[in-house]
């Protein structure tokens, strides 16, 4: 029998890869994938692990101890100074009584990170526990991200950080929870820009960037202004937002089911 | 060859799980560079089918970018050297940037270039180990 040459195999392969794609594009993959997925969740979330305890071992996480700490506890600060605006007086007790309140109802799923690179977050949950394209992920009342793309069992979660997101927010004054200013938050890679804040309205460091509810719900905390970027000649107030959440050490987050 | 797999494996667990280098596309390289003449379309779809499934992407999608890169080093290396540490650099760098707007993941000139000069040393060691040894004859 012949052997096939390169450039033959070169072109079988690719027709296979085009097949596939146009197969998968009309669902018809979906329990096939399914299946050869659960191993590989499986080992990522064991291997995610293990990324942790190299971490450990190689003596990173010591020296970040105190940043992770502190972290937590702006989250924690964040999430209750959060709490207090959306706090009526009617139901204070219940609210308080459930720890975590939220301004909307809906089913909460939660989730166990297995991925985190390049401004994005792999979870280990996907269609077959009820998530859908374009979810928001919370952790308490601070915004994770939303579902870019799902398959049955994982899901990647875009952050605010990631490059080119945008999320329309309201600045909120800290302990008083005053709508100072609106604008456009805008992920760059590394770091939250406000963008598009009116420059008659008033914003100053440590004012709370929130959520007000296009396309995601009302009211969760995205980060905090960390400095006011000086805008000679422009339009538009501008500023550095501080995130809340370390993306990179959440255990566990929650998937709003729609 | 199951050192080579396994390390190629678990170059893509760690790109997808915490590494944010593009691991994959030097282990492709490495696969067509050492297979040369061989069975490079059938890594390249491999490896393609596996990293779509970890990244959550269309199965298919990550098999042609890795098939086109593969074919494009294999036409290359028909004509000109492919260990080249200039090319190696230009060639990873270029793919890293196309293949991450291929992906929808966020674009770095930085890591690109990195990955551009792992595999230009790893191009300049292989040209040094594939030289004839030169003896100088005493007369």
């Amino acid at each position: 029998m012949r052997k096939s040459s390169t450039t033959e195999q070169f072109f079988l392969f690719g027709l296979l890869a085009f097949i596939l794609l146009l197969i998968e594009s009309l669902g018809f993959t979906r329990p096939l994938k399914s299946t050869m997925e659960i191993p590989i969740v499986s080992i990522k979330s064991q291997t995610f692990g293990l990324n942790t305890f190299l971490q450990y071992l190689a003596g990173w996480k010591i020296d970040k101890d105190e940043i992770i700490r502190l972290r937590a506890q702006v989250n924690r600060l964040s999430s209750t100074s959060a709490e207090l605006i959306s706090l009526s007086a009617e139901n204070a007790a219940l609210r308080q009584q459930l720890n975590v309140s939220l301004s909307f109802s809906s089913e909460l799923i939660a989730a166990s990170p297995i991925g985190f690179s390049g401004g994005q977050l792999t979870i280990d949950i996907g269609r077959h526990a009820g998530v859908s394209d374009g979810a928001a992920v919370i952790l308490g009342r601070s915004l994770i991200g939303r579902v870019d793309r799902l398959s049955e069992n994982q899901s990647v979660v875009l952050l605010p950080i990631s490059e080119g997101e945008k999320i329309s927010v309201a600045v909120r004054a800290t302990p008083t929870g005053v709508k100072k200013a609106s604008g456009l938050l805008i992920g760059q890679g590394d770091k939250m820009i406000l963008d598009k804040v009116s420059p008659s309205e008033e914003i100053s460091v440590g004012d709370l960037v929130m959520t007000v509810g296009e396309g995601f719900p009302r009211d969760l905390v995205v980060g905090t202004i960390g400095q006011i970027i000086p805008a000679t000649g422009q339009l538009f107030k501008k500023a550095q937002v501080d995130q809340v959440v370390d993306f990179s050490n959440v255990e566990r987050v929650f998937v709003v089911k729609f | 060859m199951l050192i080579p797999i396994f390390l190629t494996v678990m170059a893509v667990f760690a790109q997808t799980l915490f590494v944010p280098l593009n691991l994959v596309l030097l282990a492709l390289l490495y696969w067509i560079i050492s297979l040369q003449e061989r069975y490079w379309p059938v890594v390249a779809f491999g490896l393609g089918l596996l990293f779509d499934l970890l990244i959550v992407q269309p199965l298919g999608l990550s098999a042609i970018v890795f098939l086109f890169i593969s074919f494009f080093c294999w036409l290359y290396s028909r004509k000109w050297r492919i260990n080249h540490p200039i090319f190696l650099f230009i060639f990873l760098f270029v793919c890293d940037l196309l293949s991450r707007v291929i992906w929808g993941l966020e674009l770095s000139v930085f890591q690109a270039g990195l990955v551009g000069l792992l595999a230009a040393i790893w191009g300049f060691r292989k040209q040094r180990s594939d030289e004839p040894v030169r003896v100088k004859l005493r007369t």
